[in-house]
């Protein structure tokens, strides 16, 4: 249930604020900024921005933009939609207990799950990236792959147009070889990390094949000519197109209808499990790592992260993730909201409304609402 | 009030646009969104707060380290609280909020003050006019605001109810548009 934040209550924790001092190691941190990231850039006909990592395992990264016309109608939506683990409002959430008993309540909370989200899409898109889960709690996840929990449970998916779905998850896709129910009734990615992290060099499971990534992560993960993109169990893999081996992963990250769960300034970011540079293609020229930061995507931001020490140094970009070719229009998303500079190629008419998200540009159907094409990428 | 951001935005016809109103900036108007071209500042959001005299929302922003993405490519419309509209938060609420172990809920506050894309106090108005006196607002926090008219001026609602008015609003900078309110909102 949703908590309520008031400005009493933040009073409230103003005052708790100092018992939650440095809780598992954070608080450090330091602010924005920090050395810029060098970056290389290559321009004319949208084509890739080429980034170079150095340190440790430095490996040169090509981030195919691509012909923006290109991207024109080709990114259907669909996707899963994944439990975060959450604790209260975000306000209220401040005790990691009640984040971890949250995530243990069962069946009642699909019920509310799926009830929420509906409730969200009729309301609005609102469906909002969350964490799946942090890296302390993959440890608990791998005591729980030993919970039976044979009960089928059913999970929020998204089907291809992104309406919510109720999906039977265990006992579909442990079928296949996929999530184990204990797991999978958790709404938890069902495959530990670690267990994913093995098939980082190995071919891609064949079960994979044929699981697109949702339609946001299509947009901002496109196929290039050197990888490919594909989602399994709570994961997205991207795939060496010539070995076919997986080179990187990330979990998908969890959608959920009141806030986005980010990684705040002096948290550790899973460096050690996710190690592949995974900022989205469109911002990949404005960040490329360093030889004093990384820059990784996860839950709803780009992070700056200190080599050193794996923490969260700033936060230099946000995305909403609200809109994908395929979806309805979210009603947040009322107000005009293109760019100054492309409002007089890109402005509303009978036939056509334009909207902007995370750096695109997107045409929408006004009699249906549906998002009909990315049109054009700004950054 | 609006003196700051005005000329923090670096542009004549920024100037003339802080001082609120349903100006023209879109939806088939070609003119209209030339001018708009032609008034973006080459300064980021960033560079406006750092320059501006609203110190507390800046300080939160750095607190929270998210200057750099007032800073990057953007596009963002940043609801700015004044200074005063700090004052008006519980005695001690912010100086909670501004310390390290603070900083998840701190960031939470920033980013719903941050929404996706560009929106003028037009664009804002026209939206309310077509969703028959209110339009819902998505910001990057994931909660929503509700956007009103009261008279002339416009009124932002986060999800408690609590309320916030737009004030000098539309100083235009090369990764969004600032709006100034007279009071924080406070996500669920």
């Amino acid at each position: 249930m949703r908590t309520i934040m008031t400005l009493a209550s933040v009073a409230a924790l103003a005052l708790a604020a100092p018992a939650l001092a440095d809780k598992g190691g954070k608080g450090g941190g330091g602010h924005g900024g920090g050395k810029a990231a060098k970056v290389e850039r290559t321009n004319g006909g949208g084509q890739a921005a080429r980034a170079e990592r150095r340190g440790g395992g430095s490996q040169l990264r090509k981030a195919d933009r691509g012909n923006p016309g290109a991207r024109k109608a080709e990114r259907r939506g669909g996707g899963q939609v994944r439990k975060a683990e959450r604790g209260g409002g975000k306000f209220g959430k401040v005790d990691r207990p009640v984040r971890e008993a949250k995530a243990e309540r069962g069946g009642s909370q699909f019920e509310q799950r799926g009830r929420k989200v509906r409730v969200a899409r009729e309301d609005r898109r609102s469906l909002k990236v969350q964490r799946v889960s942090r890296d302390r709690d993959w440890n608990r996840l791998d005591r729980n792959r030993d919970i039976r929990d044979r009960s089928e449970r059913v999970r929020v998916v998204r089907d291809e147009r992104s309406r919510p779905q109720l999906r039977y998850a265990a006992s579909e896709r442990y079928a296949g070889g996929g999530c184990p129910p204990g797991l999978a009734a958790k709404n938890n990615s069902c495959l530990p990390p670690g267990q994913a992290k093995k098939l980082v060099g190995t071919r891609l499971p064949d079960r994979y094949w044929d699981e697109r990534p949702p339609a946001y992560y299509r947009t901002w993960y496109p196929d290039t000519d050197r990888y490919f993109y594909r989602a399994g169990d709570g994961y997205l893999y991207r795939v060496n197109r010539e070995n076919r081996l997986v080179s990187g992963f990330m979990p998908l990250y969890e959608w959920d209808d009141d806030y986005v769960d980010y990684y705040y300034v002096g948290e550790r970011y899973p460096i050690d499990t996710y190690s592949y540079y995974n900022v989205p293609a469109a911002y990949q020229p404005y960040y490329a790592d360093s030889d004093d930061y990384y820059y990784r995507y996860g839950n709803g931001a780009i992070y700056q992260v200190d080599r050193g020490n794996g923490l969260v140094e700033a936060i230099v970009a946000l995305l909403a993730g609200d809109l994908a070719v395929g979806s309805p229009l979210p009603a947040g998303y009322d107000a005009y909201n293109v760019p100054l500079a492309y409002r007089d190629r890109y402005y509303d008419t009978p036939d056509a409304w334009y909207r902007y998200n995370d750096g695109y540009i997107y045409q929408v159907d006004p009699q249906t609402r549906l998002i009909q094409a990315v049109i054009e990428a700004l950054v | 009030m609006l003196k700051r951001w005005c000329l923090t935005g670096a542009a004549m016809v920024a100037l003339s646009a802080c001082g609120g109103g349903d100006g023209n900036g879109m939806n088939g108007s070609v003119g209209a969104t030339n001018a708009f071209e032609a008034a973006a500042p080459a300064q980021t959001i960033a560079d406006g707060l750092k320059a501006s005299d609203e110190t507390r929302f800046r300080e939160a922003v750095e607190a929270a380290g998210m200057t750099p993405t007032l800073a990057g490519p953007g596009e963002y419309t940043v609801l700015i609280p004044s200074n005063t509209a700090f004052d008006g938060m519980p005695a001690g609420a912010l100086d909670g909020l501004m310390k390290p172990s603070a900083r998840e809920q701190l960031t939470g506050l920033i980013s719903y003050h941050v929404l996706p894309g560009t929106i003028l106090r037009a664009d804002l108005g026209r939206a309310i006019d077509n969703g028959k006196g209110k339009a819902v607002l998505a910001t990057m926090n994931g909660a929503t605001l509700t956007a009103t008219r009261d008279g002339d001026a416009i009124v932002l609602a986060d999800s408690a109810g609590s309320k916030a008015r737009i004030g000098p609003a539309d100083a235009r900078f090369k990764n969004g548009v600032v709006h100034r309110i007279d009071a924080v909102l406070m996500p669920s």
